[in-house]
C-alpha cells in the first residue's frame, strides 16, 4: 500500500501540473486565487500591516468616518476598523477553513459509505444526518459549544459539525449515480477492491458538487461563527472577527453604516474568490474541459 | 431525375464554430426529392446527416451551427430564407420528424392522446376538443395502439409502442414530407421489423416522402427508393436502391457494404475500411476519402472529384469513374 | 473456428430472480451451458432477455439465487472474497458502452493498468505498469500517443479497444463480452471484430459474446445460444443455427435482420406484440403468446431444453415437427 501511494504520488504531479495549467487560463479562476492569497497574507501578517492595535481602545475618538487616520473609521470604542479587519482575517479564514474541512472530511467519507454500500448503513448514517439536520444550525453549534466549552478550537468543531450533514448529503447523491456507472462495474470485475473503488473511482467524480458546497461552506461558517461570537460563546472580545463586528455595527447602521461596510466587505470577498475559484478548479478538474 | 421535385437543396454547406476551431458538417450538398419518395440517407456517426435534416427543418443551434451557402426548395419556397412565422407553418404541417429515441422525444408527464391533441390543434381548427380527441384516437388506432390506451402515459408504453406513438405525433397533420432520424436503432430487431413494416404501409396509404437516416444498409434495402451515401459532410454516392446494391461505385460505399458480417457467407474475417474518419475539425486536403481508400491515386490526394453521373439516377463523387461517364462539375480545389 | 474439448465454463441450472414491487422477475430461468477451452460462444436475444444478467452472475457482479458456474471445475458461486479476486484475474469482462464504461477522469494509462494494481507482479512497480500498458496499447492497435488522453478525446472504437485492453492486462482465459460492438458504426465494428478473432487466436482466449445481433454474433461464435425471457430456447453450432433453425422464435428473429440486399426472398415473419413481461411469467411456453405455431400444449406445459440431433438443443414441443401445424396469422393487419 506504501509503495502504491508513492507511485499515486509521483503520477499525481503530473496531474497536478495539468489541472493547474488550466486554472491559470481561466482568468476569474486567477482572480479569485489572487484576493484568497491577499486575503491569507495579510492575515498571517496582520502585525505588520495593521496600522494600529486591534485591542486599544481611544474613547476621544470614537465612531468616527473614514478618514485620513483611520481608513475604515472607528467604533464605539475608538479601535481602528481597518486593524480590526485585518487581524480579523486571521480568526476568521481559519474558522471557515477549518470547521469546513472538518465537514468535508467527515461528511465525505460518510456520503461516500452512504452511498457505495446502501441497505442498512445507508439508512442509519443518513437518519443520524437528519436527525442533525432538523435542528438548527446555530442551535447545534450553541449546544456542542456549551458542552465542550467556549474557545476558538470548539467553535471550529461546532461550527465543522454542524455543517457535515450538507456535505454527507452532497457526496451521497453524487455517488449513488456514479455507483451505477459501468465504469464501476468495470473496476469491480477487475478485481479492484471497494475501498480503492471509492478512492479512485467515486471522490474524483464527486468533487464538482463538493467545491461548489465548499465555497459557500466557508461563508456560512465565517457568519455562524459570528452568531455565536454574538451570544459570548464564541471569540471573546476583544479579539475582532469579521462575523462579530459586522453584528456589532448593525446597531449603529443608521448613523455608521460605514461600520458594516468593511467586515462585510471582507466576507464577500473571500466567498466570492472561494466561488471564483471553485468554478475554475471544477473546470480544470474535468478532463473534457481541457484542449 | 425526377420531374416533380417536392424537396431540393442545392450547394448546402453547414459550418459549427467549436473551441477547436470551424466544423464542415455539410460540404456542398445537393440533393432531389420527388413526391411519394423515400430517400435513404446513409452514413456513420458524424457523417452530417442528422445536421443536413435539421438544416431543412430549421432546427439546427445557431450559433454555434450556421448555414454558410445554400439552398433548401422545398414545395416552391426556400426554406432557408421564410419567415420564422412561416416555417413554423412548414414545422409539423407540411415536414415532421421522427427522432431516434422514442424515451426522450416524449414528454413523459403528459398522456399520449394530449401530446397528439397538442400537435393537431397546433395546425388544424377544431370546434371541440372532443373533436380533437377523437381525432387524436383514430391517429391512434392507425398505428396499432388501442384507443383504451389514449390516455396513458408514455411510461405506460415499450420502446416499440412510444414510437408509434411518435409516428403518429409526425403523421398528425398529414404532412407531405418526414424526416425520420434513426427511428429503429434504439428498438430491437423484432420490434424494429414491427416499426418498418408500419412506415411502410403509412408512407404508401397517406403518399408521403420521407427521408430516412439511418446507419443501417439493411433497413435501407427494406423500405427505400434511393440512397444517398454520406461521408464527412459529403453525399459520395447516390443513385436509386436498386443500382446501389447491385452496383455500388463508390469505393466508401463498397468498404460500407463489406464491412456488414453477412448471413449467408461464412467468411474468416470481415473486411475492414482501414482507419478512421476524419476528426470534425481536420481538413483534407484532395478527396475526403483518400487516407482511407484502397483505390487512391495520386491526384486524389491534391484534387476534389466532382460529380460523375453513372447513369441519370446514379452519380458518384470519385476520380475512378471520370473517364467512364461524364464531369459535369468540376472540383472546387 | 478453434475449440477444444476441455469444458472451461460450465453452468448448470442457473437460476437469479429479481424481486420487484409487483413480484419476482425471471430474468434468468435454469440456464444451462459450457464453453470450452478457446472457444466462443454467442448468447443472443433481445433487451430483457436476460443474457446481460447472465454475464454478469458468471463474473459474480450479480449473485445467483442458484445453480452453479463451474469454473475449472471448480464452483465460482461460492469463492470467498480471496478467491473471487484471484477469479478476477482469470476471467474479464469488456462492456456494451464504451462511453459509460471508462472512468472520464481517467486517463488511458491509469484505465488500462487498473486491473493490474493489485496484481503483486506489478504492484507498485511504475515502470513495469507503464511497459505493460504501452504493450496492451500495440497489441490492441492503439497509437502510444493517446497514453496521456482522456476517454472523451476517443471515438467509440478508440474506447472500446481501451476496454479490450483493460480486459487482457491480467492475461485471463475467459473473458465475457458484453454486447461490444453493438454501440459502434458498422465499419469500426468489423474492425474490433476482427480484433477479437485475431486476439483469440494468439491468445487461445475463451469468449461469452453477447449481442442482440445474430449477425454479428454468427462471425464470431462457434456455437450460438438464444435466449428468451430468461430461457435458453436454442443451443446449437454456428452454421446449423442459420440454416436450419429450430426454434420458432430464432426464425422469427432470423427473419427480422435487416439484410442489406434487395435480390433476397425470403419469408418475413413479424412477431406480434412485445416481449412480455418477465414479472412472474406464466406457465408454459413463454414464447407461446407470440408464437405463430402454438398450440394448446404450448400454453400449459413448459419445454425443456432438449437434444434433438448431435450438439443441437432446442426447447420446443414441437420443434422438428413445424411444418406439420398449422400457421396462424399472428402478424398484425395492415391499418386500413
Amino acid at each position: 500500500m506504501a509503495q502504491q501511494t508513492t507511485a499515486n504520488v509521483k503520477k499525481s504531479k503530473t496531474q497536478l501540473g495539468m489541472v493547474m495549467r488550466a486554472l491559470f487560463k481561466n482568468k476569474m479562476a486567477v482572480v479569485g486565487m489572487v484576493i484568497l492569497l491577499v486575503l491569507f497574507f495579510v492575515g498571517v501578517f496582520a502585525p505588520l500591516i495593521a496600522p494600529y492595535d486591534y485591542a486599544v481602545q481611544d474613547l476621544q475618538n470614537t465612531f468616527q468616518h473614514p478618514n485620513a487616520q483611520h481608513w475604515f473609521g472607528t467604533d464605539k470604542f475608538g479601535r481602528d476598523i481597518f486593524s480590526r479587519v485585518i487581524y480579523g482575517a486571521r480568526v476568521s479564514l481559519l474558522v471557515g477553513f477549518i470547521a469546513v474541512g472538518i465537514a468535508v472530511v467527515i461528511g465525505g467519507a460518510l456520503g461516500a459509505i452512504s452511498g457505495y454500500y446502501e441497505g442498512k448503513i445507508d439508512n442509519v448514517i443518513m437518519r443520524i444526518m437528519d436527525i442533525i439536520m432538523a435542528i438548527p444550525n446555530v442551535l447545534l453549534a450553541i449546544a456542542i459549544v456549551a458542552t465542550l466549552g467556549t474557545g476558538l478550537v470548539n467553535m471550529m468543531i461546532a461550527l465543522g459539525i454542524s455543517a457535515i450533514p450538507r456535505f454527507a448529503r452532497v457526496v451521497r447523491a453524487t455517488t449513488l449515480t456514479i455507483r451505477r456507472e459501468e465504469y464501476i462495474e468495470a473496476a469491480v470485475a477487475s478485481g479492484v477492491s471497494d475501498f480503492q473503488i471509492i478512492v479512485m473511482h467515486i471522490l474524483p467524480n464527486c468533487l464538482p458538487p463538493l467545491i461548489v458546497q465548499i465555497s459557500l461552506g466557508v461563508a456560512d461558517a465565517i457568519l455562524m461563527a459570528a452568531g455565536l461570537s454574538f451570544i459570548g460563546l464564541g471569540i471573546q472580545p476583544p479579539d475582532p472577527e469579521w462575523g462579530s463586528m459586522l453584528s456589532e455595527g448593525r446597531q449603529y447602521i443608521r448613523g455608521w453604516a460605514y461600520m458594516t461596510y468593511f467586515p462585510g466587505l471582507a466576507i464577500v470577498l473571500t466567498a466570492l474568490s472561494l466561488n471564483l475559484l471553485g468554478d475554475g478548479l471544477r473546470d480544470a478538474l474535468d478532463p473534457k474541459m481541457k484542449n | 431525375m425526377s420531374e416533380e421535385k417536392l424537396l431540393e437543396i442545392k450547394d448546402l454547406c453547414v459550418t459549427y464554430k467549436t473551441d477547436d476551431g470551424v466544423v464542415y458538417a455539410v460540404n456542398h450538398l445537393n440533393l432531389e426529392l420527388g413526391p411519394r419518395e423515400t430517400l435513404g440517407f446513409v452514413g456513420e456517426t458524424g457523417a452530417g446527416k442528422t445536421t443536413t435534416a435539421k438544416a431543412i427543418m430549421r432546427l439546427l443551434p445557431i450559433p454555434p451551427g450556421k448555414v454558410t451557402q445554400g439552398e433548401i426548395i422545398f414545395d416552391g419556397k426556400d426554406l432557408l430564407k421564410i419567415s420564422g412565422k412561416e416555417m413554423r407553418k412548414v414545422q409539423g404541417e407540411e415536414i415532421s420528424m421522427i427522432f431516434q429515441d422514442p424515451m426522450t422525444s416524449l414528454n413523459p408527464v403528459v398522456r399520449v392522446a394530449d401530446q397528439i391533441m397538442e400537435m393537431l390543434r397546433l395546425h388544424k381548427h377544431y370546434n371541440s376538443k372532443k373533436e380533437a380527441y377523437e381525432e387524436a384516437c383514430q391517429l391512434l388506432n392507425m398505428v396499432g395502439i388501442k384507443r383504451e390506451r389514449a390516455n396513458d402515459y408514455p411510461y405506460q408504453f415499450s420502446g416499440g409502442m412510444k414510437q408509434r406513438v411518435v409516428i403518429a405525433i409526425a403523421l398528425a397533420c398529414n404532412p407531405k414530407l418526414v424526416i425520420a432520424d434513426e427511428p429503429t436503432t434504439a428498438l430491437d430487431v423484432t420490434i424494429q421489423a414491427q416499426v418498418l413494416r408500419l412506415m411502410k404501409n403509412l408512407k404508401d396509404k397517406f403518399g408521403t416522402s420521407m427521408i430516412l437516416i439511418t446507419h443501417d444498409l439493411g433497413v435501407v434495402a427494406q423500405i427505400c427508393d434511393k440512397v444517398a451515401i454520406m461521408y464527412a459532410g459529403s453525399i459520395v454516392e447516390y443513385a436509386t436502391k436498386e443500382k446501389l446494391y447491385t452496383n455500388p461505385s463508390h469505393p466508401y460505399t463498397k468498404g460500407l457494404f463489406n464491412s456488414i458480417p453477412k448471413l449467408d457467407v461464412n467468411e474468416e474475417w470481415l473486411e475492414e475500411i482501414h482507419g478512421l474518419p476524419p476528426e470534425p475539425t481536420e481538413q483534407i486536403p484532395g478527396c475526403i476519402f483518400n487516407p482511407r481508400c484502397p483505390n487512391c491515386m495520386e491526384r486524389c490526394k491534391r484534387e476534389k472529384p466532382g460529380i460523375t453521373y453513372l447513369d441519370d439516377q446514379h452519380y458518384v463523387s470519385c476520380f475512378l469513374f471520370e473517364q467512364d461517364g461524364q464531369a459535369e462539375k468540376g472540383g472546387e480545389a | 473456428m478453434t475449440g477444444s474439448n476441455e469444458k472451461l465454463v460450465e453452468v448448470n441450472h442457473l437460476v437469479k430472480y429479481f424481486n420487484v414491487g409487483k413480484g419476482k422477475l425471471h430474468a434468468v430461468d435454469d440456464l444451462s451451458f459450457y464453453i470450452n477451452k478457446g472457444e466462443t460462444l454467442g448468447l443472443v436475444g433481445e433487451s430483457g432477455c436476460g443474457k446481460s444478467t447472465t454475464g454478469r452472475t458468471l463474473i459474480r457482479l450479480i449473485d445467483a439465487d442458484s445453480g452453479e458456474v463451474l469454473f475449472h471445475g471448480e464452483n465460482v458461486l461460492n469463492y470467498d472474497k480471496h478467491q473471487l479476486k484471484d477469479f478476477r484475474r482469470k476471467v474479464q469482462m469488456v462492456f456494451q458502452d464504451p462511453y459509460s464504461s471508462l472512468d472520464p477522469r481517467k486517463n488511458l494509462a491509469e484505465l488500462i493498468s487498473e486491473p493490474l494494481i493489485n496484481s503483486p507482479e506489478y504492484k507498485g512497480n511504475k515502470q513495469k505498469m507503464d511497459a505493460r500498458v504501452r504493450e496492451l496499447m500495440d497489441i490492441v492497435g492503439l497509437s502510444q500517443r493517446l497514453i496521456n488522453s482522456y476517454p472523451h478525446e476517443l471515438d467509440g472504437g478508440r474506447r472500446q479497444r481501451v476496454g479490450v485492453a483493460r480486459a487482457l492486462s491480467v492475461n485471463p482465459e475467459f473473458i465475457i463480452l458484453d454486447e461490444p460492438v453493438s454501440a459502434l458504426d458498422v465499419c469500426i465494428q468489423a474492425q474490433i471484430i476482427n480484433l477479437l478473432k485475431r486476439l483469440q487466436q494468439d491468445m487461445g482466449l475463451s469468449y461469452l459474446f453477447i449481442s442482440h445481433d445474430l449477425s454479428v454474433v454468427k462471425h464470431i461464435s462457434d456455437r450460438i445460444a438464444v435466449m428468451y425471457l430468461g430461457k435458453m430456447v436454442e443451443l446449437s453450432d454456428y452454421e446449423s443455427i442459420f440454416v436450419d433453425p429450430l426454434h420458432p422464435y430464432t426464425q422469427a428473429l432470423l427473419s427480422a435482420i435487416p439484410i442489406p440486399r434487395i435480390d433476397l426472398d425470403r419469408e418475413e415473419i413479424i412477431l406480434h406484440g412485445d416481449v412480455p413481461s418477465p414479472v412472474d411469467p406464466p406457465a408454459g411456453c413463454r414464447f407461446a403468446g407470440r408464437c405463430r405455431y402454438a398450440q394448446e400444449k404450448c400454453f400449459h406445459e413448459t419445454p425443456t431444453l432438449e437434444e434433438f440431433s448431435t450438439g443441437r438443443y432446442v426447447a420446443c414441443h414441437y420443434a422438428g415437427k413445424l411444418d406439420t401445424l398449422s400457421v396462424q396469422d399472428t402478424s398484425e393487419k395492415v391499418f386500413a
